[in-house]
């Protein structure tokens, strides 16, 4: 206390010749400062929040690669469904679908949680949804045609794969599958998540 | 401060009451801002520590669904056994589409709402044993086995429980044939065998006290063949395996928290018996992925709906022939504790309800039943 007495005491004449307070100049600078750091605050949590919704993304493009790879697992070594071919960098007929989840009123007036693929077979284009109505019911309907346009709160998914024989080795094909969400490209993040598994093959090499 | 140091002058050290009463405004100002600021973080913390616990109890939930339907089928292939054209391995009960089953007023739901997934497998403890003669299983209502090697009379009766689903296996070509038979009491020993009482199937080979709907259950897609039943079974070439099945379901005897059990064994099928997988489980459904000659049909949600291969479209079942399941697609629906936080004015898109809902679905392929894949 005796020392923080005699500093006002010194500080007294000064403040009495020269108006109290701070300067312009000093308060400019110290709300520079303070800018910055509540900038750099700022970025940060639009970083996080960045990060959470990019987190989001991929497990829900590992979840539909793994969806996938499982959905190709299941059917048996000569099977046509197997046959090499497929591409990963653009979409290619019989070897890509195109995923649309949504949830919320925008879909449809009840709320439904709706997920759309897209797949083909000898009647042409089709697309199958699957549809979770908050009352409890679920169903699933296979129409031929084009899926409807996706609405403002659907996410959509690009999955694309690839069967290549012999490959990794010989007598096995490989099956790689690889989502990519256009939203994420659109924000320059990270946008695609791979999945491989090698299935052997009724013969070596592959038929 | 003029003030102060007029005071100062005078020789009292000390804070004006103006000073006091203006610091202490300024305190309470800020200080309220601080308890605010707490008492919304720790409002945002909890809600998600709610959202987290609901993420890792539904990944949990699916993981372990995962490893159980990927082993559907275990222990089917004996020797000899050349199964039918696809076993069974999985069998459904899902809930007739359309018809609503909630109560959207209390965000309830009913038992309707809830599918039932069975994933059969058999006990390796037990293995695989011949008949010690000829059965009819639609006729006799006994049979006599022989213990294993290495084991007792006495050892290999105590695996044998009351209410326990044996399977029936008749090698065959181009498909094996099968049935299963409910057990009437404990095993007992006779002689050097063991043996077991059942109740005895119809003339069809359908056991209509089972459980897991295998031969209850069992329809034929149109087209397809007559469904693999029997009720002959030689004693040579003929064999029965006790059933470990897995039954996935729920359970509402708290209506406000539908919690998803997993039940091993007909002993641990009754109401409070399993182990509960996951709480506020919302929406349970099972589809199935079938497979009829070349047509495929990624999910069926409705068992005993019309077949694909009859020309549907929409809501496409597969009559109950759980031959053509190739793979199984759960979804699961979760929400966090309702109205656990009362000033929450939060409402869910979904159903309006107040809590948080996350949805996880997952295709799994029961891998042992794809013998030649």
């Amino acid at each position: 206390m005796e020392t923080s007495i005699s500093h006002r005491r010194r500080r007294m004449p000064q403040s009495r010749a020269h108006e109290e307070g701070f300067t312009l100049v000093e308060t400019l600078v110290a709300m520079f400062i303070m800018a910055v750091g509540m900038l750099g605050v700022a970025a940060l949590m639009g970083q996080m929040s960045d990060t959470s919704v990019q987190s989001r993304y991929m497990s829900t493009e590992a979840l539909l690669a793994s969806e996938k790879l499982e959905d190709l697992n299941r059917y048996g070594l000569g099977d046509a469904a197997l046959t090499d071919g497929g591409g990963l960098g653009a979409d290619v007929p019989q070897f890509s679908d195109q995923i649309q989840v949504s949830s919320g009123k925008d879909v449809s007036a009840t709320g439904d949680i709706v997920e759309i693929s897209q797949g083909s077979d000898a009647g042409g284009n089709f697309f199958w949804q699957v549809r979770h109505n908050p009352n409890g019911t679920a169903d699933s309907t296979k129409t031929y045609g084009a899926p409807p346009a996706a609405t403002a709160d659907m996410v959509t998914f690009d999955r694309r794969w690839l069967i290549e024989k012999d490959q990794p080795v010989q007598g096995v094909r490989r099956i790689t599958v690889l989502v990519a969400s256009p939203a994420m490209q659109g924000l320059g993040r990270q946008q695609s998540f791979q999945m491989s598994m090698v299935k052997q093959c009724s013969a070596t090499p592959c038929p | 401060m003029r003030n102060r140091s007029i005071t100062l002058r005078k020789g009292k050290a000390g804070f004006s009451l103006l000073e006091l009463m203006v610091a202490m405004a300024v305190f309470l100002v800020i200080g309220g801002a601080a308890v605010s600021l707490v008492s919304t973080h720790g409002k945002l913390s909890n809600q998600t520590q709610g959202q987290v616990n609901l993420t890792m109890g539904l990944r949990n939930a699916v993981a372990m669904m995962e490893l159980d339907a990927s082993n559907a089928g275990a222990g089917f292939f004996v020797t000899g056994s050349n199964p039918a054209d696809w076993p069974i391995g999985i069998t459904l009960v899902n809930q007739p589409p359309g018809a609503a089953c909630n109560n959207a007023a209390t965000f309830t739901f009913g038992a309707n709402c809830f599918d039932t997934l069975n994933i059969i497998t058999t006990d390796s403890t037990v293995g695989a044993v011949h008949p010690v003669a000829d059965v009819n299983v639609h006729t006799a209502t006994t049979v006599q086995v022989a213990p294993p090697l290495g084991t007792t009379a006495t050892a290999f009766a105590a695996l044998f429980k009351n209410g326990d689903e044996l399977l029936w296996l008749k090698p065959g070509s181009p498909k094996s044939s099968l049935t299963t038979t409910t057990l009437t009491a404990d095993g007992t020993v006779a002689g050097a065998n063991v043996q077991l009482s059942f109740t005895s199937t119809d003339t069809a080979g359908i056991n209509n006290s089972e459980s897991y709907l295998i031969t209850k259950g069992l329809g034929t897609d149109p087209g397809d063949s007559a469904p693999p039943l029997t009720t002959s079974f030689a004693a040579a070439t003929d064999w029965i395996l006790r059933l470990n099945a897995v039954q996935y379901s729920i359970d509402l005897t708290d209506p406000t928290n539908p919690k998803l059990m997993r039940k091993q064994g007909t002993q641990n099928l009754a109401a409070g018996k399993g182990d509960v997988v996951a709480e506020q489980i919302i929406g349970f459904r099972v589809g199935a992925s079938i497979r009829h000659a070349s047509i495929d049909q990624p999910y069926s949600f409705n068992v005993n709906g019309p077949t694909i291969s009859s020309g549907c479209t929409q809501n496409c079942g597969y009559s109950g022939d759980w031959t053509e399941i190739r793979s199984v697609r759960v979804s699961l629906i979760g929400r966090t504790t309702p109205n656990q936080d009362g000033a929450d004015q939060f409402r869910n898109s979904f159903d309006n309800g107040p809590y948080r809902i996350q949805g996880i679905s997952v295709t799994i392929n029961p891998r042992n039943l794809s013998m030649n894949d």
